[in-house]
């Protein structure tokens, strides 16, 4: 099956609402989902996903300047 | 959960993503554009918009990646009623107005200083007022002070 990559940038407490009301969204490692849970309110995330039937975390990194070097080229 | 009723929806010109990929503090402003868009109570992920003909004309000339651009405006296809406009300043005011017919009932239409006085002397922006057409300092305090709107709703929801 092909895997459909995706990024998206979302708030902490979009994403958190994601994961509490869709079992179909899985994670590349237990970690990242107590890494999501973790981070405060308000706080935008680029976050990473494939979409296969199931779709999976594979990632999450805030959002700040210092990403946003790399936004310019 | 923080969600913002902007007073304005945004639409911006690829003269503007021109003019903020030369701003020194380009990351910041890039930054809370990202957020404003993240956040807003009526239209999120969709707040700020950036028309695909528009896009389009960055891409050919990037300064600034694609993937970042897309976080900080959704792109949107021309709609069919922008076809019979030859320029692209009538296609965005145009668009601009469409916008106001929802909430927040107002636009903000962001560009390049060059480009500005173009825009305000453009046909179909006479005598609007729920659309503005800002650049230069004039846009960077409407982002500034749309995005102080967000980091006063965090604050509230982290209490």
């Amino acid at each position: 099956m092909t895997t459909t990559h995706i990024i998206e940038f979302e708030l902490q407490e979009d994403l958190a609402e994601l994961i509490e009301n869709n079992e179909e969204v899985t994670f590349d490692d237990y970690n990242i989902k107590k890494q999501i849970l973790a981070t405060k309110v308000g706080t935008l995330l680029e976050v990473e996903k494939e979409i296969g039937s199931f779709t999976k975390i594979i990632s999450i990194k805030e959002v700040d300047e210092e990403l946003l070097k790399s936004a310019f080229v | 959960m923080v969600r913002v009723e902007y007073s304005h929806r945004v639409l911006c010109n690829s003269n503007f993503l021109d003019w903020l990929s030369q701003q020194p503090d380009r990351e910041q402003l890039l930054s809370r554009l990202m957020h404003i868009k993240s956040s807003s109570k009526y239209h999120r992920g969709e707040h700020n918009i950036i028309l695909e003909s528009e896009e389009k004309i960055c891409m050919e000339m990037p300064k600034i990646n694609q993937k970042y651009l897309g976080g900080a405006f959704k792109s949107e296809e021309d709609p069919e009623f922008l076809s019979i406009h030859t320029d692209h300043i009538s296609k965005n005011i145009i668009f601009a107005i469409y916008l106001t017919h929802f909430k927040p009932y107002a636009c903000v239409l962001l560009t390049s200083p060059e480009k500005e006085k173009n825009y305000k002397l453009n046909q179909h922006y006479n005598k609007i007022k729920r659309v503005v057409v800002l650049s230069s300092e004039e846009a960077k305090k409407s982002i500034n002070d749309y995005f102080r709107a967000f980091v006063n709703a965090r604050e509230i929801e982290r209490l």
